[in-house]
């Protein structure tokens, strides 16, 4: 009872985070300087007006916006202006590629870095420590475009020069196109979970619990296993909410550079090219993936660590 | 201020951390019945199946750099649109590999020239992908249509001269008694010189006598669109799916994955298809310049376009690099109602205070040329550029611009200004080869005129709108040629004219571009284009820099590509090994 009441109201403020995120956006595109419809050639007056009265650009703001949330209410964003489709079905044919490769990405991410973190901190101040730490240092200094370059340049033109084989340089069609983006996307989130994990099993590991554990003659694998990890990684939980919002809803640098027809470029384009409504649509979707994500982890939380109670308070222990 | 304003936009999207869950998820599958009425297809599939051509030898990859944002030849504005266009519809006409017309969709026309009016015989057996045959009728309604003002097609303003009552349909605008009885006379029904007399027989009347009218025909704009097939799809979805587009060209789109890639198949009953040699092309999509660099080194991909570096790094491995001219001029644009800049001394000194062949030489690093005139080189084979010569010196004897500095002084004297006083932004647009082209402009101004100018980037929407506004004091721009034919430029500054962000007004100017409009004598007309071109470098409202080559590589087994400042890219002719 007390988790519905919760979900409830943390539905209530969901839904406000999202209107507040429309009523934001829709003002502050209006400050965007330019004007989707010019281009290189001068149109006339009667040809402009046309168009924004096509787009319902002409109508007074208040309007265009009760126009809009009454449509999205209905699940339509509109039509983008750039590319006169709606921008539904672009979100619908680009969004799985961007999910695919994120999951992908999140599920590499996830794995290695809680993998490296464990071993890091196990091995602490040994020469394991000192190289997990130092890819993980790598992996959050290099960003992706680098690495996504560097992949690239290696993995698909070097090895094709040296060896006569190599991974394809672009697209996202059979496995092995798909292997470089997702290294290239997961590194940087891989490097800061190995970190994190590494720092919160330090802590956990000096706890009175362990040491009876160890008093008690457990295997390290059992200590670390049964009652470490399940403490230590819960700050690990914590970020994967935001993370997995950002890297499915998709990115624009990996997307580029690797030619995959992802999301990501959308929210960079729109902007550039002052097409409202892919803006607009961009920004609630991710918008919501966020709020959704953000929710998903704090239930999560509930399950994995009994000691935190949903409802506020804190149960003693 | 755009610039933070795009920030926060961003940032916006970061930072809606505040609550948790759901309200109305959009429903992405619910897609494309949002508006209008696709007819058929949605979106593609995720997991495209990337099969290899059944006939495996005679199809090739080439990159196009971007989606085609626009596919209905109606409203298309896009050189990369256009590029697939050209090879999925044809006109009435069609450009061969020199851009001259030769016969499409016209199989003959006679012309007579006492009325200026074109009879077109349309080829028999020409279809829609559909079936349906290609009738003069499509012509009408692609034309109807492209003229109506709620059309918005951009293209319609620079089309509308050539047709006899395109102008005044496209502005709403009442016809003259004279254009009316011209009209009837000639036996035209409505209020516009185009009509279909039979299926297959199609007569048009130009408003004047325009010596390329035929090429206009081969542009995109003009290209018939079958009035059932239109409306079927609807305006707003037509050309948006690799469904929504009714075809009649030498190549069907068998797939179109967007932002990723699209593939173009040979038409088997095209009239031509006996010469087509390649059977297969897959376009892609690749923005990133070095992800396609990467993909044609390691043999994905059969052409690319390059950049200097890349270009250099080709040509040292012994790669043959190609060139094209793609007919852009580039120039200041200097907004003359402003103080300083309203002097021609002034703007004279600037334009040429500036090096532009060591701008090519070591900004530009390509074949790219220093223009001497505003018309570039591309138009008419360079004839008309030859005929006008070199209308002013870009670089003064050892270097000496004490001259130019000089000119610069006087000019700024005459309205009681020095140096210290002009004071003005060059904006231009985002991204680091603008920003090292007018880099390279500030430090020649501050060299040779001890000028202080800063530079403001901004997105292209945002240049246009404050070229359109006339809020600018100096912005470097571009402008391609729409036909080939020196008024493609030279008209550009007629006082009021929308495409005319100088604020320059000079009525001998206005009424030579008036003159040679109507003149049919083509040694008379070369005259009044020449001497048009003699007061834009007296009065130099612009300041013309360069004119633009590109360069571009094909594998060896890719030969014949046609790529000119008309035909931007066009495999029609290749040949595959």
């Amino acid at each position: 009872m007390a988790l519905l009441s919760y979900i409830l109201k943390r539905v209530g403020y969901a839904a406000l985070t999202v209107f507040f995120l429309m009523v934001l956006t829709f003002l502050m595109m209006q400050l965007l300087p330019g004007n989707p419809f010019l281009g290189d050639k001068a149109i006339s007056q009667v040809t402009m007006d046309a168009l924004y009265a096509k787009y319902g650009l002409d109508k007074p703001l208040w309007e265009q916006f009760l126009i809009y949330m009454n449509n999205f209410l209905h699940g339509d964003l509109g039509l983008s202006i750039k590319y006169n489709r709606p921008v539904n079905s672009i979100i619908a044919s680009s969004f799985p590629y961007s999910a695919e490769l994120g999951i992908r990405a999140l599920i590499f991410a996830a794995c290695f870095g809680v993998g490296l973190g464990i071993i890091a901190a196990i091995k602490r101040n040994t020469a394991w420590d000192s190289a997990a730490m130092t890819l993980a240092v790598i992996g959050v200094s290099i960003p992706s475009f680098i690495m996504g370059a560097l992949l690239q340049y290696l993995f698909a033109v070097r090895f094709k020069a040296w060896f006569g084989f190599g991974l394809p340089t672009m697209g996202w069609k059979d496995e092995a196109t798909k292997v470089l983006p997702t290294l290239a996307l997961c590194f940087g989130t891989m490097a800061t979970v190995a970190r994190l994990t590494r720092t919160s099993m330090l802590d956990v590991l000096g706890q009175d619990y362990i040491k009876t554990a160890r008093a008690k003659g457990l295997t390290d694998s059992a200590i670390v296993g049964r009652h470490a990890l399940r403490n230590a990684i819960l700050p690990v939980v914590t970020i994967l909410g935001p993370t997995a919002a950002t890297l499915l809803t998709g990115t624009f640098v990996v997307e580029s550079i690797f030619n995959i027809p992802g999301l990501g470029q959308f929210f960079v384009k729109s902007i550039r090219e002052n097409d409202y409504t892919m803006i607009a649509g961009t920004t609630v979707f991710y918008g919501i993936f966020l709020v959704v994500a953000t929710l998903v982890v704090d239930i999560l939380y509930g399950f994995i660590d009994p000691r935190i109670k949903l409802t506020g308070s804190r149960r003693e222990s | 201020m755009k610039k933070l304003v795009a920030l926060v936009l961003s940032l916006l999207l970061a930072t809606s951390l505040l609550a948790g869950c759901a309200s109305p998820s959009p429903t992405p599958d619910a897609g494309g019945e949002a508006t209008a009425a696709p007819t058929q297809g949605q979106s593609a599939e995720p997991t495209a199946t990337d099969a290899p051509p059944a006939d495996g030898g005679k199809s090739i990859v080439i990159n196009l750099g971007q989606e085609p944002p626009e596919m209905n030849t109606i409203l298309t504005t896009s050189t990369g649109s256009m590029n697939v266009l050209r090879h999925i519809v044809d006109g009435l006409t069609i450009l061969d590999q020199n851009d001259n017309p030769i016969p499409g969709v016209a199989e003959s026309w006679d012309y007579d020239a006492e009325t200026l009016t074109y009879t077109f015989h349309l080829r028999q057996g020409a279809a829609w992908n559909d079936g349906s045959p290609v009738t003069a009728k499509d012509f009408v309604f692609a034309w109807d249509t492209f003229f109506t003002p709620e059309t918005g097609a951009e293209y319609a303003g620079t089309w509308a001269s050539l047709f006899l009552g395109a102008s005044e349909k496209l502005n709403a605008a009442e016809l003259s008694a004279e254009n009316k009885a011209l009209l009837t006379a000639l036996g035209y029904e409505g209020n516009v010189g185009w009509k279909a007399i039979d299926e297959s027989t199609l007569q048009v009347t130009m408003a004047f006598p325009c010596q390329y009218f035929l090429s206009v025909l081969a542009f995109p704009s003009t290209m018939p669109v079958p009035q059932a097939g239109y409306e079927t799809i609807g305006a707003t979805a037509y050309g948006t799916e690799k469904e929504n587009i009714m075809t009649n060209g030498a190549y069907t789109i068998a797939d179109w994955v967007h932002e990723s890639y699209m593939v173009l198949k040979k038409n088997p009953s095209y009239w031509d298809a006996a010469n087509i040699d390649v059977e297969e092309i897959r376009i892609e999509m690749i923005s990133d310049t070095n992800t396609a660099y990467n993909a044609f080194v390691s043999g994905e991909i059969d052409m690319i376009g390059l950049n200097a570096e890349q270009s250099a790094q080709l040509t040292s491995e012994g790669k043959e690099v190609l060139h094209y001219d793609d007919g852009s001029a580039w120039y200041f644009e200097y907004n003359t109602a402003q103080k300083g800049l309203n002097n021609k001394k002034v703007r004279k000194a600037l334009t040429l205070a500036v090096d532009a062949e060591l701008f090519i030489s070591t900004v530009i690093k390509n074949s790219s040329t220093a223009a001497y005139s505003f018309v570039p080189p591309a138009i008419q084979g360079g004839s008309f550029a030859e005929k006008v010569g070199k209308l002013y010196e870009r670089i003064p004897t050892d270097g000496d611009y004490s001259a130019v500095k000089a000119l610069f002084e006087e000019g700024l004297a005459e309205e009681g200004m020095t140096a210290a006083d002009l004071k003005f932004v060059i904006i231009t647009d985002e991204g680091d080869t603008a920003a090292k082209n007018c880099a390279f402009f500030q430090e020649q101004w501050k060299t040779h005129l001890g000028l202080d100018v800063e530079i403001q980037q901004m997105t292209y929407q945002n240049r246009l709108e404050r070229m359109t506004n006339k809020d600018f004091s100096v912005v470097m721009a571009g402008w391609g040629p729409d036909y080939n034919d020196p008024m493609t430029f030279l008209d550009l500054f007629v006082s009021g004219s929308g495409n005319n962000h100088t604020s320059y007004a000079n009525t001998e100017y206005d009424a030579l571009v008036a003159q040679a409009l109507f003149e049919s004598d083509a040694a008379k007309r070369d005259e009044m284009l020449i001497a048009i071109e003699k007061i834009i470098a007296e009065d130099m409202p612009i300041g013309p820099i360069y004119n633009r080559r590109r360069d571009y590589i094909t594998s060896d087994r890719l030969t014949g590509v046609v790529r000119t400042a008309f035909d931007d890219m066009n495999f029609r002719w290749a040949k595959v090994a």
